[in-house]
């Protein structure tokens, strides 16, 4: 028998801290496993004996790149529980900040992340040197994103203005309309970002996903609907705990969510598109068939159109809201509190965010739990690398490696909030 | 001589990841705003940013915290328009992008200021919660005088007399 390991000890273009072990035996893959050695971030035990207006501010600190999925959700989770809902041009604004971190992050992961991946580059600093304008443009489109947080959130990473019931501040008319010239311009820079990554190579992969999804009567989601899937999940976000479950598995930090019927799902972008493309404007199915998206995506390689799809449609989203914006009389809606328990999920750029809370009278948090949306994602994560590897079991070892690697870095997986390495081995056997 | 409003003084790194608290520790001693005619800021999280941070200014001044080579606490001046990043000397970073991609990513693009010096002070312990080791705190100190004398240079404003402590 001859044993052979590849490993590569650094791999860049990822959030967060984990490793992935895959084994191979006889010309097959026996084993593969998505290591998350992060250390636990205990969050949901810091919550616990807050003020549940503390939430938003505490929860924004789990990550730099999404703080407003996790404020979100802490809003509307809170709200939930104390029985009030944000209407109007408050609700707007939410959507609006919403838009900001998905092109921010979208772009983030497309140009800078994702894009050298299919043109052979170890980085987007080697990359720039042959695409330079497209680097540009994903950067322009980035400070678009980031313009939208700093003024609604305070700030771009851990935003600082979000808050049960509203805002503490909102922007007049006057302060947002700068933002729409830029964002004119950032939704020409996301279309020339999605033409120019419609002619990469996309390897010929396709899995039977089960999407999992936030579904609006009106809207593409961002912050409200009913948790759906493709495979007969239709429930209000209350009932969330009915139909998925967390498992905790040895070989990582982060629990593992399923649904409690058949096991792995999948969200996030593609889930997103797949399950809402009729909530798209005209124009933007019109785009999607142009770089060769059908109404649903099932190969995962092609998550970089649908990222580019999404974000051509939150910079008009934003220009929408931005156009109709009239500044609301109170910057929130007074939140007072009372027992209960509340439930919120909303649309990280990465999928599905949940969160739970049950608080006292006095508005303290008895409890909370969060389920983030590379947590949900995990099991999908290792489905597609054993598939991955199975199919291209004759790749050289190398070759493999990095197809490996492009297959976790088509999650956007957000490990953590602070980015280290993943560690990848392959063991022959 | 450079026209005072077009510097930039950015502190960079993490508070809460030992060491890596340097650049924000400089800038608060430096006092985040205005100091001595420069624009002071301080900066964590993804270093892509930066370039849009210095896309209007002619000097930057960056403080970060690197990798030991030598001995904790020691200053580097790296002065981008004549020299490189040292390859030994690995800027720590606990983000996606480094202060060194954002810099080799600018000059790529042709995006980085004229004038950009690399304050590097060499730590020890970048943990999460980890508190900042006694020697670069002491350097700390050390780098705000010295981007003191700089900026009062550049910009022929009276320079700060000491740095907050």
């Amino acid at each position: 028998m001859t044993t052979k390991t590849i490993r590569v000890d650094l791999l860049t273009r990822v959030e967060g801290e984990g490793a992935l072990d895959l084994h191979i035996e006889d010309g097959k893959v026996s084993s593969v496993e998505l290591r998350i050695f992060e250390p636990p971030r205990l969050f949901e035990g810091l919550l616990r004996g807050r003020g549940f207006t503390e939430a938003p501010d505490i929860t924004a600190r789990i990550c730099g790149i999404c703080p407003v999925a996790y404020q979100m959700s802490a809003v509307h989770a809170m709200e939930d529980a104390i029985g009030l809902k944000v209407e109007g041009p408050l609700r707007d604004l939410r959507r609006l900040i919403y838009c900001g971190e998905w092109i921010e992050s979208h772009a983030l992961h497309m140009v800078m992340l994702h894009a050298p991946d299919f043109l052979g580059y170890p980085d987007a600093i080697q990359m720039a040197r042959d695409h330079g304008g497209m680097v540009k443009a994903g950067l322009a489109l980035k400070k678009a994103g980031n313009a939208i947080m700093r003024l609604l959130g305070g700030r771009e990473i851990h935003p600082v203005n979000v808050k049960v019931g509203g805002f503490y501040r909102v922007p007049s008319k006057s302060e947002l309309m700068p933002l729409a010239e830029e964002l004119k311009t950032a939704r020409n820079a996301a279309v020339a970002i999605l033409k120019w990554a419609s002619a990469f190579s996309f390897p010929d992969f396709t899995r039977d996903y089960e999407f999992v999804a936030l579904r609006h009567p009106g809207e593409y989601p961002f912050n409200e609907g009913r948790v759906v899937s493709n495979c007969g999940i239709d429930v209000a976000v209350t009932d969330y705990d009915i139909e998925f479950e967390e498992r905790h598995v040895a070989h990582s930090t982060a629990l593992q969510s399923v649904t409690r019927k058949r096991g792995s799902y999948l969200v996030g972008p593609m889930a997103r598109y797949s399950l809402n493309y009729d909530r798209l404007p005209a124009d933007v199915q019109a785009l999607a068939k142009d770089v060769g998206l059908g109404p649903v995506c099932r190969n995962p390689f092609q998550s970089i159109l649908v990222r580019g799809i999404e974000t051509v449609y939150a910079c008009g989203e934003a220009l929408r809201l931005i156009e109709a914006y009239d500044m609301p009389d109170a910057p929130a809606v007074a939140a007072v509190p009372r027992a209960g328990i509340g439930h919120g999920c909303t649309e990280a750029p990465r999928g599905i965010c949940y969160h739970v809370y049950q608080i006292d009278d006095q508005g303290t948090i008895l409890t909370a739990r969060i389920v983030p949306p590379t947590s949900q994602n995990q099991l999908s994560i290792e489905e597609d690398l054993r598939e991955v590897a199975t199919r291209n079991i004759t790749m050289a070892d190398d070759v493999l490696r990095d197809r490996c690697e492009q297959t976790i870095r088509n999650y956007d997986p957000c490990i953590s909030c602070s980015t280290h390495f993943i560690k990848l081995s392959v063991h022959r056997a | 001589m450079t026209e005072a409003k077009d510097i930039l003084v950015i502190g960079l790194g993490n508070p809460d990841c030992g060491d890596d608290g340097l650049g924000p520790l400089v800038a608060r001693k430096l006092g985040e705003g205005d100091c001595a005619g420069a624009r002071v800021i301080a900066r964590s999280g993804d270093a892509l940013g930066l370039i849009e941070d210095w896309a209007d200014s002619e000097t930057v001044l960056l403080v970060d915290a690197a990798a030991a080579i030598s001995r904790p606490g020691s200053i580097h001046r790296i002065d981008l328009a004549t020299e490189g990043l040292p390859r030994d000397l690995s800027l720590s970073s606990t983000h996606a992008f480094s202060m060194a991609d954002a810099v080799g990513l600018a000059r790529t693009l042709d995006m980085l200021p004229p004038h950009i010096i690399v304050y590097a002070v060499e730590g020890i312990s970048f943990a999460p919660g980890a508190p900042m080791s006694v020697e670069v705190v002491a350097a700390a100190d050390e780098v705000a005088c010295r981007v003191m004398r700089e900026l009062h240079c550049l910009s022929e404003v009276e320079p700060c007399t000491k740095p907050a402590s």
